[in-house]
């Protein structure tokens, strides 16, 4: 779809190394899109925007890595991972690393010998196991005593970091941050610290912020937990269905060492992505990375995601208690980004539920019949087929069934009555427009950037998708929309008050 | 479906560089000092008083529009608690004199414009965002729905059942429930900040409140206007002269409003909700937003629980016990009466008393001890060093001009405060914590489940509360 160019003029002149990049231009909704491109020997790919207005970057580091790929009883490993790579190096956030080292080395077998016993059911020593729970504490206390986790984060802090954060999600790890400009080489220094040796010190303790992120993000939230069981009931065999935090059970049983193993076999230069914009200099800045990343070895991939979704064989439907006013949630299968049905799909998903005129939201949201309706085209992740999915909050005195009924009656004329030209020009529009507002802030941009290209293979198979879309037909949507929208093809959620208990 | 060829531009660069050896200490590496062009917007005011603030950034285009007006709901009547997020709301969907509600819609849609609208405490504003093609065309929409708003009738009734539905759901989610509960403890139940609309409140609004409100509080000499983008300061001006400059000036009388209630010891409110999590949140009244302090403060706060990645309470509550994953604090000044400020932890319930301890334990130490050298320099070259991203595009600094303008500051207040950075001390940050931080007034409320405490809440020896959720 995207033509990639013949890869790297690695010349050189004596023992001057010349650096070659690519110009990608694109022209999208009146927007001229310029990024430059440089792929090192390693396979690390290097995607750059200029923009000088301020002397600021805003700069991500993605990996092609995410919750897709775990596997049973590692649920949430690439998101606790991500975590683990905030606490440091071995240079970074300890006083004593020698010293450290052999108590993390100690801490990990005791929690192995504890979890040994555990399993042992009836048989288990429960003496041993308050003995070896002691010994544990005070090893993970003296570690505690040689060690600054929080160093890592100070010095980005001090310097002048702005939004530094991360996030995992079904299909890419990111890793983002906004500096000053004068501080690139820090940025590179840093991350080549924690994305090729990290140290993931007290562990165990982050594990328990983890499990209150769940309750936070999942237990406790109706929208989310209610997504959480429908994804669950929509993938019966595609990793898909797992959330991305992971099953409480599993976070309370992983060990250290096996997320060092899954940071060893996922996380290798050929699977980043480095993307930076603002005020750099696209050569220079090569020259750097290639400083701070060239000597990292290229890996073979790990195991691929074979698994496939068999098509779905009728409607599936679940509830979920919750002490909370009704939800429902209504999903189908889809296939993906690179599909010739996807950019159909997109532009569906608009005319249905983006703008005020859309027509979920005049139809049923301004009719009182939902208070609120959501919905994602791509969800959850883009690497796969995936679902578009509407989720509604029910307005009183209105039920499940009538929010259901409502938007089932949209859908389905969809896929009976060709759109409005208008209609279909208005949403080519959005689209079109909300792609060019991606591109407006420094660390948005870089996050886009590097997540599309992570997910998608290319940043520019997103540009290619949004571009398909002028071609798109109200034929196509009236296809499209008949094709996906069966009922056999819908998976249903309804979150429900308890029948006792709650207040 | 035929696959459309991308436009695409190739060309190769390729320039000759020194290879750069990597430093093996992250303190080697050298910062060259940076040079800030501190670009100021073009200020203009127009007859009728209308302040406007203008840069054009031509990178992308895109026009952003944003609007402050002086109306909100300190100035609504008491028992019609929810007109003024009502005008807000209907601003947007209720049309104009010229246009009906769904051409306005389709209008928007059409141009793919972004266009929010509201009315909060106590100010109101409007949001644009439009490619720079439709730009002439949104901003002639815009200034009709703000001058010459419909409120159609049908769209109030539709309006007024969504804020209904907001009500039946107002215990769904316990952060919510701890966001409205707290400050209705801080500022009593009649001030604005306080109190919430009602099914009693809503039923009887009419257009004839919602037309009455918008006469009473809008005009020009009342309205701030940002436009920053792909569109130069002549042709804005032009847009803005022409769409609202024949809008005459008038004067607006601003009703008084009640103040906030005296809050002067510790009295600990628990809502029972059964969530796995608590939600605590524990502060009182403090700043307003010209408060003399606030260089101070944001230090202090920043050490305090500001900083996600190094404050103190971070450190305790999640670095070293592993206790939340969402903990910080909070100054939230306000412009005509104080505003707040608040500490919040979410724990498991098995942790309430443990964490409600530890943030008690860290308000105090920060108003009665002077904070470490370390913690003022790590707060120091933090804050100072983020000066760039305040210039980093032209809506941000059109919007800071729009919103200092708005409460009266001086246009150089930002670097005011970072002049502070440069020189304030300990000794300084005590003095300012000691003022408006008040470690025995503070309020603590804790939305949870009881029966997973760890300790009764009566065991801190304050007054406990409850607060019934219906």
């Amino acid at each position: 779809m995207t033509r990639s160019l013949p890869l790297l003029f690695l010349l050189c002149c004596g023992a001057m190394p010349i650096c070659a990049l690519e110009k990608e231009t694109t022209e999208v909704g009146g927007a001229t899109i310029t990024v430059w491109r440089h792929t090192l020997e390693n396979g690390l790919t290097i995607l750059m925007q200029e923009n000088h207005r301020a002397p600021t970057l805003g700069l991500c580091a993605a990996f092609r890595v995410g919750s897709v790929d775990e596997w049973d009883g590692m649920s949430g490993a690439t998101h606790i991972l991500e975590h683990m790579l905030f606490k440091g190096s071995e240079t970074i956030g300890s006083t004593d690393f020698e010293k450290e080292r052999v108590l993390l080395r100690k801490i990990e077998s005791v929690r192995v010998a504890m979890q040994i016993e555990k399993r042992k059911g009836v048989e288990t020593d429960s003496t041993l196991i308050v003995n070896l729970q002691k010994k544990w504490n005070d090893l993970r206390e003296r570690a505690r005593l040689i060690s600054d986790p929080e160093e890592f984060g100070r010095i980005f802090t001090a310097n002048g970091a702005r939004g530094l954060n991360a996030f995992t999600s079904c299909d890419v790890t990111a890793y983002m941050v906004g500096l000053p400009s004068n501080r690139l080489e820090l940025w590179l220094y840093l991350e080549s610290e924690r994305l090729q040796k990290p140290v993931l010190r007290e562990f165990y303790t982050e594990i328990e912020n983890i499990r209150e992120e769940r309750r936070m993000a999942v237990e406790d939230n109706a929208r989310a937990k209610l997504l959480e069981e429908c994804q669950a009931a929509a993938f019966q065999a595609h990793r898909y269905g797992v959330e991305i935090i992971g099953w409480d059970s599993d976070l309370q049983t992983i060990n250290r060492s096996e997320i060092e193993d899954y940071f060893q076999s996922h996380y290798a230069p050929n699977r980043l992505i480095l993307s930076l914009v603002g005020d750099l200099d696209p050569a220079r800045t090569v020259v750097l990375i290639e400083a701070y990343f060239g000597d990292a070895e290229k890996m073979p991939d790990p195991d691929p995601v074979d698994t496939v979704e068999p098509p779905q064989k009728g409607e599936r439907r679940i509830e979920v208690e919750f002490d909370a006013e009704p939800l429902v949630w209504i999903g189908f299968h889809k296939p993906t980004v690179g599909h010739p049905d996807n950019p159909a799909l997109l532009l569906t998903h608009v005319i249905l539920n983006r703008g005020r005129s859309s027509r979920l939201q005049e139809n049923v949201v301004d009719r009182n019949i939902a208070k609120s309706i959501s919905s994602s085209v791509d969800s959850p992740g883009e690497r796969f087929p995936n679902l578009i999915y509407f989720g509604a909050e029910i307005q009183a005195p209105h039920t499940s069934a009538d929010v259901e009924q409502a938007i089932a009656a949209e859908l389905e004329r969809l896929g009976r009555e060709p759109v409005d030209p208008e209609e279909l020009s208005r949403a080519k529009t959005y689209v079109e427009t909300n792609y060019v507002r991606t591109f407006t802030d420094n660390l948005d941009c870089a996050v886009n950037l590097a997540y599309d290209e992570a997910a998608l293979g290319n940043w520019m198979t997103r540009t290619a998708e949004i571009l398909e879309c002028r071609e798109v037909t109200a034929s196509d949507i009236r296809r499209v929309a008949s094709t996906y929208f069966r009922k056999s093809n819908r998976t249903v959620g309804r979150l429900i008050k308890p029948e006792t208990g709650g207040s | 479906m035929t696959i459309q060829t991308i436009p695409f531009l190739a060309l190769v660069l390729m320039a000759p560089l020194d290879p750069i050896t990597p430093k093996n200490d992250w303190r080697e590496i050298e910062i060259v000092p940076l040079e800030i062009e501190k670009t100021v917007p073009a200020s203009h005011v127009l007859a009728n008083g209308i302040r406007l603030f203008l840069l054009e950034d031509d990178r992308i285009p895109l026009v952003d529009v944003s609007i402050m007006f002086r109306a909100g709901a300190v100035y609504e009547p008491p028992a019609r608690a929810g007109l003024a997020e009502l005008v807000g709301r209907t601003l947007r969907t209720g049309g104009t004199e010229s246009l009906a509600p769904r051409e306005v819609d389709r209008l928007l849609d059409g141009m793919a414009a972004r266009l929010r609208t509201w009315v909060g405490e106590e100010s109101g504003g409007a949001y644009l965002n439009v490619h720079s093609d439709h730009v002439e065309r949104a901003i002639e929409i815009l200034a009709d729905i703000l001058r010459r708003p419909r409120f159609d009738g049908e769209m109030i009734e539709i309006e007024k059942n969504k804020m209904g539905e907001e009500i039946r759901r107002q215990n769904d989610d316990p952060i919510r429930i701890a966001m409205r509960e707290s400050s209705s403890i801080l500022y009593g139940p009649d001030h604005n900040e306080g109190r919430y609309p009602t099914f009693e409140s809503i039923d009887p609004l009419s257009p004839a409140d919602l037309k009455t409100f918008h006469r009473r509080f809008f005009a020009p000499n009342e309205f701030w206007i940002g436009i920053a983008g792909n569109i130069t300061s002549e042709r804005a001006l032009a847009i803005v002269e022409k769409r609202f400059g024949d809008w005459e000036r008038k004067s607006v009388v601003y009703p008084p409003f009640a103040e906030p209630i005296r809050n002067d010891s510790i009295v600990i409110y628990h809502a029972q909700k059964e969530t796995a999590q608590s939600t605590i949140m524990i502060g009182h009244l403090s700043i307003r937003e010209s408060n003399p302090d606030r260089a101070s403060l944001n230090m202090a706060n920043f050490i305090l629980g500001g900083s996600f990645t190094t404050s103190r309470l971070v450190t305790a509550i999640r670095h070293e016990r592993g206790l939340a994953y969402w903990v910080g604090s909070f100054f939230s000044p306000r412009g005509l009466y104080e505003g707040t400020f608040s500490t919040v932890a979410l724990t498991k319930g098995e942790s309430t008393g443990q964490v409600t301890g530890l943030l008690l334990e860290e308000i105090r130490r920060i108003a009665e001890e002077e904070v470490s050298n370390e913690e003022l320099e790590t707060a120091r070259s933090s804050l100072l060093n983020r000066e760039a991203f305040e210039y980093e595009s032209a809506e941000i600094l059109v919007r800071r001009m729009v919103h200092l303008d708005y409460l009266g500051l001086p246009a150089d207040y930002y670097e005011g405060l970072f002049r502070k950075y440069q020189s304030i001390d300990a000794p300084t940050i005590l003095d300012a914590t000691r003022r408006n931080i008040r470690p025995d007034a503070v309020q603590i409320l804790v939305v949870g489940d009881e029966s997973r405490f760890d300790v009764p809440l009566e065991d801190f020896g304050y007054e406990v509360r409850r607060i019934q959720l219906d």
